[in-house]
């Protein structure tokens, strides 16, 4: 073959080595030197949809190109990592690649050093079972009953979890549709999978801590509940209620204000102001609360507030909003008067959760809007809270137990200091009149 | 016991829908600004209005936060500044603010950063959620005048400064903050 005879083919080879340069990192995974199964090929060079990709699976796609059979590695409790092959003659090249694996890994304090690698036979390579679960997964999924899917690279096989027997039927026939050999799949029974409750969520019987909010109107979190004369209230911020410091019968949802049974009450008492300042010319409360009726219907906890699994204390340090499903509950056993400088407080918000700080100012009277003033207010640093924790319970933790201290309902910053402003519970008596809170 | 001061605030929605960027429209409403500035006299030199950047690395990317602000402006006058929050995208996005009024802020830092002026500073802010839905080619202003004195009360020097804007949102600990513009304030 002459020189000039050489340069197409060579331009072609090298167009060849460019196009494959230029192809997307895990867009067609395919076995090296593996003569494929043709179901398997079909599925793994179609055009994947790049929303699905999983970049917790690219060292998986990665060595399967270079490791023939390659099914998947774990780690064992000991720190060993676990390589599964299907074809033992592969493991000189498996053990290389994953040397450097084992070498970047970092085991717990608790675990032996990194070291040992362990290979053990796999009935199916990752490729296949990724483009099993690929194809079946989504249809699986719709299937009643069915909890989860899983390419589980422990067991070595499609892994589809079922809470119900009778999902297994249309399971079984879903992946037959799908050309998925029923001998790579494991139908697992499960309890249905519970979501968390959090202080977002509508919870009955009703507590302080969850979330409220007002038809047609922002979101808040719900004080505490009381009895105020022989009406059952609960407490939240006046200007949560549509109009401040009026009594205006808003009406207020636990937990939103979605269609459903979310109901729970509607405002009854938010005091006017009185005349004070100069002249008279502001109007004066002592308090932002308002006392929302509750319908007799909803239930409650009285003189309980939700417990979240953990607090956080620190500007900017948002705390669990996930009701600890083992202890979810505090009981309101005493009430503080008002806070002194220095003692530490807690608070329970549907945005901030569980947070701690410290009293930093007492008794400010502070300037609102349209020359509005709310006397004698507690300031609080080193708690955080943003928007949505409005009407939050302050109080003093004492684990199982609290003494409840007040309503958190804004913040402030100072010198660059976040500060959190709460109206103390003999503040709001002042103004709503006794209340009973446990 | 301690007395604070709250100060004023304008929040209004303004509706663009299907109007382009550029058009008669978008200069029809720069002229409702300077002229509000006029009426004020808040500035008597040309707006900056700044770079439109998205609101954050995790809100939707349709959103677009700039600032609006005078240039220059005399001493003393008072200082009309425009927070503008846009939806540049075809669906409608759900945003929470948060205030009885809606919070936000404004900052002025002099050449040497360190910060003359905010309109939150020793504001309180109540801490209640307030959920917005902003549609395709809605535009939501949130508008203050500055009145050219420090956070002590103080009136500031002529010279140059830098203004900022910051809208407080849920879940963004620093909010949504718009880029830097220059202000010169002559003597």
């Amino acid at each position: 073959m002459s020189g000039n005879r050489r340069i197409p083919a060579m331009l072609s080879v090298g167009i060849l080595l460019l196009a494959a340069g230029c192809r997307d990192e895990y867009e067609t995974p395919t076995e090296p030197n593996r003569q494929r199964n043709e179901t398997i090929s079909a599925t793994v060079t179609r055009e994947p949809d790049r929303r699905l990709e999983r970049p917790h699976e690219a060292s998986f796609h990665e060595l399967a190109r270079s490791i023939r059979g390659f099914a998947g590695y774990y780690f064992s409790e000991e720190g060993t990592l676990v390589a599964l092959l299907q074809d033992l003659g592969e493991e000189e090249v498996a053990r290389r690649l994953l040397d450097t694996v084992l070498r970047q890994h970092q085991v717990s304090d608790r675990q032996q050093p990194p070291g040992r690698i362990r290979f053990e036979t796999a009935q199916f390579s990752f490729l296949e079972l990724a483009a099993w679960r690929d194809r079946a997964s989504d249809q699986v999924l719709d299937v009643p009953g069915v909890q989860f899917t899983d390419l589980d690279e422990v067991q070595n096989r499609f892994v589809v979890g079922v809470s119900r027997s009778s999902a297994r039927e249309a399971v079984t026939r879903v992946l037959a549709e799908n050309d998925v050999p029923l001998a790579a799949v494991v139908v697992e029974e499960v309890g249905t999978v519970q979501d968390f409750l959090t202080l977002r969520d509508s919870n009955r019987p009703i507590e302080g801590g969850f979330q409220v909010q007002r038809g047609g109107g922002g979101i808040c979190t719900i004080g505490f509940n009381a009895y105020r004369s022989s009406t059952q209230v609960l407490l939240t911020n006046s200007h949560c209620t549509s109009s401040f410091w009026n009594r205006d019968t808003s009406l207020f949802y636990q937990n939103d204000t979605s269609p459903g049974s979310n109901l729970a009450a509607f405002e009854t008492a938010d005091p006017a102001p009185f005349p004070c300042g100069f002249f008279g010319l502001n109007k004066c409360r002592w308090s932002d609360a308002a006392g929302l009726r509750k319908y007799p219907s909803v239930p409650w906890n009285y003189g309980k507030l939700a417990r979240t699994t953990s607090w956080a204390t620190g500007a900017g340090n948002a705390g669990s909003i996930t009701v600890n499903s083992d202890n979810p509950r505090m009981t309101i056993t005493g009430e503080y008067p008002f806070p002194i400088g220095g003692e530490m407080f807690d608070k329970m918000g549907r945005t901030t959760g569980w947070t701690y700080g410290f009293v930093k100012k007492t008794c400010v009277d502070v300037n609102k809007s349209e020359g509005r003033r709310l006397l004698c207010q507690d300031w609080i640093h080193k708690m955080h809270a943003t928007f949505g924790d409005s009407g939050s319970p302050i109080f003093r933790w004492h684990g199982n137990t609290v003494t409840l201290a007040g309503l958190l309902w804004g913040g402030i910053t100072q010198g660059g200091t976040p500060y959190i402003l709460m109206s103390a519970m003999w503040n709001i008596e002042k103004d709503l009149g006794a209340l009973s809170t446990f | 016991m301690e007395t604070m001061n709250a100060s004023r605030l304008s929040v209004s929605l303004r509706a663009t829908r299907g109007v382009p960027r550029g058009s008669i429209a978008d200069y029809m409403v720069m002229a409702l600004l300077l002229a509000f500035a006029y009426c004020t006299g808040a500035g008597d030199g040309t707006e900056a209005n700044s770079r439109a950047r998205p609101v954050s690395a995790g809100a939707p990317a349709s959103l677009l936060l700039r600032l609006v602000v005078p240039q220059r402006t005399s001493a003393g006058q008072p200082v009309a500044m425009t927070l503008m929050l846009e939806n540049q995208g075809e669906e409608e996005v759900e945003i929470g603010l948060g205030g009885q009024p809606i919070a936000f802020d404004f900052i002025v830092r002099d050449t040497q950063g360190r910060e003359v002026w905010s309109r939150l500073e020793g504001v309180p802010i109540e801490s209640i959620l307030q959920l917005r839905t902003i549609g395709p080619g809605e535009v939501m202003e949130f508008t203050d005048v500055w009145d050219q004195r420090t956070n002590s009360g103080l009136p500031v020097e002529p010279g140059t400064y830098e203004v900022s804007g910051v809208l407080p949102v849920v879940d963004e600990p620093d909010g949504w903050q718009t880029d830097t513009e220059t202000l010169r304030i002559e003597g």
